[in-house]
């Protein structure tokens, strides 16, 4: 093996050659024959396929680090519009504060005053879950039967463990899984509820619009109705059933945000 | 598995666009802020974590292997979660850590799993690329950086002030063995 101190010193031929023919394949400067080539001798030679992964990483790297000022810049950027507050919104004078306090108590009682009853209420009224189906004819799934009959009567603490067991043997099923996130919505465990919702509104199946659904079904039971209303715009027209729903909703929402 | 649509933020960012980083951040900083947030950290601790998680995606996709074929949403917000029971472990705060295990989905796919621990694995190989490339020459560092970019020999021979095409090539292979060597040490 040859001394390389930083570069100064030759390599042997071969080596000099693996290097250089990997880097040229990995810049696409071979021809198709060498190409094929070389992918029968990473086949064939155990050797050569290990300088080749480190070639590869190595190089991966390099164009990586040629990135890196760009995206580091634009990281920083993005970190401070998304998480640090504007400059100048923290003016805190003992006027302001008065101020800030006197007029917080006074929203806060006319919320409270005005919009409690209703907003109790707001869930409630939209929250109508679909039946749950998941046996199939001449099925003896338990899981299946037990997931329903509880999901269907409303006791969605045991239809949650029920609706697990099932999607152990059928973890696929996007139907149970949001039947499992609505059972985590209605016993409160809003942050598992919120994580499959997402899952399945970002997936790519058919029920995504019904994650969006439900994941604006919690921002409404966090009264958060801004992100709510955003929420539902995001649900496509493709079905009708559900956007009467959505269009309902989003009026109870306009009257509640006035 | 087939490739899921969101591989076009991978496509993107290894071509060098980080255009669709803002679309990134507006679609998934809340719910990251948010279970940091229940989980005991604060604003600061998770905009650390979330730029982490993004830098580490970022290096992720300039593997020319890597394919994305699950949702990007739920790669972040996994990759985050680790990162962050990652710190509370550090900071030895136990409850807290098993508060945010609990939270966990129990029946993520096996595949799902093994992503998020190559990225964790690629994580500490690009740790020592970096620390071993930092100990080349800057000849050598400029040398093999205008390489990846697709530099011809002949601009480079102008640009480093070299000899001829030959001694660029000799140069380029010795310091890739170079490099080599550091890292292997």
């Amino acid at each position: 093996m040859p001394a390389s101190n930083d570069g100064k010193n030759f390599l042997t031929p071969n080596e000099m050659e693996n290097a250089k023919v990997i880097f040229d394949y990995l810049q696409g400067n071979l021809s198709a024959a060498q190409e094929q080539v070389f992918e029968q001798r990473l086949e064939s030679d155990d050797e050569f396929l290990e300088e080749y992964m480190l070639i590869k990483q190595m190089y991966s790297h390099l164009r990586e680090r040629n990135d890196r000022e760009m995206y580091t810049a634009k990281v920083e950027e993005l970190g401070t519009k998304y998480f640090n507050k504007k400059p100048g919104s923290s003016r805190f004078t003992i006027k302001n504060i008065l101020l800030l306090v006197i007029a917080t108590l006074a929203i806060l009682f006319i919320v409270w005053y005005i919009l409690k009853p209703q907003k109790t209420e707001l869930y409630k009224d939209h929250a109508k879950h679909f039946a749950l189906h998941l046996v199939m004819k001449s099925d003896v799934n338990e899981d299946a039967i037990a997931s329903e009959e509880s999901f269907n009567s409303g006791n969605y603490k045991n239809a949650t463990i029920a609706i697990q067991k099932y999607l152990n043997a059928n973890p696929m099923d996007t139907k149970a899984r949001l039947a499992l996130g609505i059972c985590h919505l209605e016993t409160e465990n809003l942050q598992e509820a919120i994580e499959i919702f997402d899952e399945i509104r970002n997936g790519t199946s058919t029920l995504r619009d019904y994650g969006t659904w439900y994941a604006a079904l919690y921002y409404v039971k966090l009264e958060e109705y801004e992100q709510a209303n955003e929420m539902l715009d995001s649900i496509s027209e493709n079905d009708p059933q559900l956007n009467k729903k959505r269009q309902t909703l989003q009026d109870d929402l306009g009257k509640m945000m006035k | 598995m087939s490739l899921h649509s969101d591989h076009k933020y991978i496509e993107a960012f290894r071509k060098g666009d980080y255009r669709l980083l803002d679309e990134l951040y507006e679609k998934n900083v809340p719910q990251v802020k948010r279970w940091i947030l229940n989980n005991s950290g604060t604003v600061e601790d998770a905009k650390d974590i979330f730029q982490e998680t993004i830098i580490s995606i970022i290096r992720k996709a300039h593997d020319p292997d890597f394919q994305l074929t699950y949702p990007i949403g739920g790669l972040i917000f996994q990759i985050s979660k680790n990162k962050w029971m990652d710190e509370l472990r550090k900071k030895k705060t136990q409850k807290k850590v098993r508060n945010a295990l609990n939270q966990r989905l129990e029946d993520r796919e096996e595949a799902f799993t093994l992503l998020l621990e190559k990225i964790e694995q690629d994580e500490l190989l690009q740790r020592k690329l970096d620390s071993s490339f930092d100990l080349l020459s800057d000849h050598c560092q400029r040398l093999l950086k205008l390489f990846a970019k697709g530099a011809k020999p002949k601009e480079i021979v102008a640009i480093l002030d070299m000899n001829n095409v030959n001694t660029v090539y000799r140069r380029k292979n010795a310091c890739l063995q170079r490099w080599k060597e550091l890292f292997n040490a």
